[in-house]
């Protein structure tokens, strides 16, 4: 009887603190994230779900050069993707030959004289070109 | 018979549809049962019909609270205005410190400290604590650290474990932002390698090196306006985004080891 009353005492005490903590744990949970937490480390999509050996390759040059080169450098691409990114994206959606002259094509371009041929990201104060959506204004001159 | 039938479709309708004191009813029995997202659409629905505006006052602190629960801080932010004028006494009290709650999750900190203001003098026990705790992250996230310290040693049991944990916080002040940058103008890398990103130094310092050692075979092999030419840009661009990373790698190093300290100040409030 003795044992079991200490037991039952136990088993209230650990209940009733854990009701507490609870109680106590939901008001200041909340707030963890009440701050920054200075999480600077970018992941990128356009690496991801690749459907060859193909894509794989180009996309780990994606990687290589996005962790060692484009992570030393200030924004300096004038377009939204960044011409790396529209680079894999190019090759994914159009295949490397395409793809590939759709880059060199875009390399070329990519110096901001010409801002009346594409829409204006207002949130990145970037120009929008991106490689699997129809350009506003065609981009390369069609003569007739 | 076509009238006819319009006619029984129409009374059907009216028959079956529901009144805006039973979507008000329904709403506050959702809230009751603690589904508030399917409540919050009912309080809409009903605020929307309530053009009397007999059950608005009514529903504008459910609401809120539902908003809150849903994780909607800035809608609840809006209906606890609402309803702050519709109670009185402790209630509205209770709603300027939920509002306060709203705008601290916001990262909101001048709205919080205005609502701060606006708190009365007499408060009860359990809305006291609350202010206090409220006071103490406030004062934190402002960079008042004299003050949060003080106010957390109000409210965490354990104010030898608080004090540890300001003295660590004061540690994180002397990393500075702008003496990374410095160090990096003198030595690409180095600002990183103070700021604790030996990953992102030793990239910097490589790919610079690189880019100089270059530029330097280049002028030997042909002449310096050819090395000056190909390789100054790439150097130039390199070397001035190392040192503004270095400051920006500072700056979220400050932030980050912030938050760690912030989170375990949480963790003794909660002991």
């Amino acid at each position: 009887m003795k044992y079991t009353g200490i037991v039952f005492l136990l088993l209230s005490l650990l209940l009733c603190g854990n009701s507490m903590a609870q109680s106590s744990g939901k008001r200041t949970n909340l707030y963890r994230n009440m701050l920054e937490d200075g999480n600077i480390k970018k992941t990128y999509w356009q690496a991801q779900n690749n459907q060859n050996e193909l894509q794989t390759a180009f996309s780990g040059l994606f990687l290589f050069y996005k962790t060692f080169f484009s992570s030393q450098d200030l924004t300096v691409c004038t377009f939204t993707p960044s011409c790396s990114e529209y680079g894999i994206l190019a090759i994914k959606s159009h295949g490397m030959i395409k793809g590939g002259l759709m880059t060199m094509d875009r390399l070329t371009r990519c110096n901001g004289l010409s801002p009346q041929n594409y829409e204006f990201d207002k949130k990145l104060m970037l120009l929008k070109d991106d490689p699997t959506r129809e350009p506003l204004v065609p981009v390369v001159a069609s003569y007739k | 018979m076509k009238r006819v039938i319009f006619l029984m479709l129409i009374t059907s309708l009216s028959a079956f549809s529901q009144g805006i004191e039973e979507s008000f009813l329904f709403a506050n029995s959702l809230y009751e049962n603690q589904q508030y997202q399917n409540a919050v659409e009912t309080y809409k629905r009903v605020l929307f019909f309530d053009s009397d505006d007999i059950y608005g006052p009514q529903s504008y602190k459910k609401m809120a609270d539902c908003l809150y629960e849903t994780g909607e801080f800035a809608e609840a932010s809006y209906y606890y205005d609402l309803a702050y004028f519709t109670h009185s006494g402790t209630e509205q009290a209770d709603i300027t410190l939920q509002k306060i709650s709203c705008h601290l999750l916001l990262r909101e900190y001048n709205l919080a400290q205005v609502e701060l203001f606006n708190l009365p003098d007499s408060l009860k026990e359990n809305q006291t604590e609350q202010k206090v705790f409220y006071e103490a992250m406030l004062a934190f996230a402002t960079e008042d650290f004299e003050m949060a310290e003080e106010l957390f040693k109000d409210i965490a049991p354990d104010t030898l474990a608080v004090h540890e944990l300001f003295r660590e916080n004061d540690k994180i002040n002397k990393l500075s932002p702008k003496k990374a940058k410095i160090l990096s103008i003198i030595l690409p890398g180095l600002g990183q390698f103070y700021a604790g990103d030996v990953k992102n130094g030793l990239n910097s310092l490589l790919l610079t090196g690189g880019l100089l050692y270059l530029g330097a075979a280049s002028a030997v092999k042909t002449s310096i306006l050819d090395a000056s030419i190909s390789v100054l840009p790439w150097f130039q661009r390199y070397y001035s985004g190392g040192y503004n990373k270095a400051e920006a790698i500072a700056e979220a190093k400050i932030k980050e080891r912030r938050f760690k300290v912030f989170n375990e100040l949480l963790d003794e409030v909660e002991n």
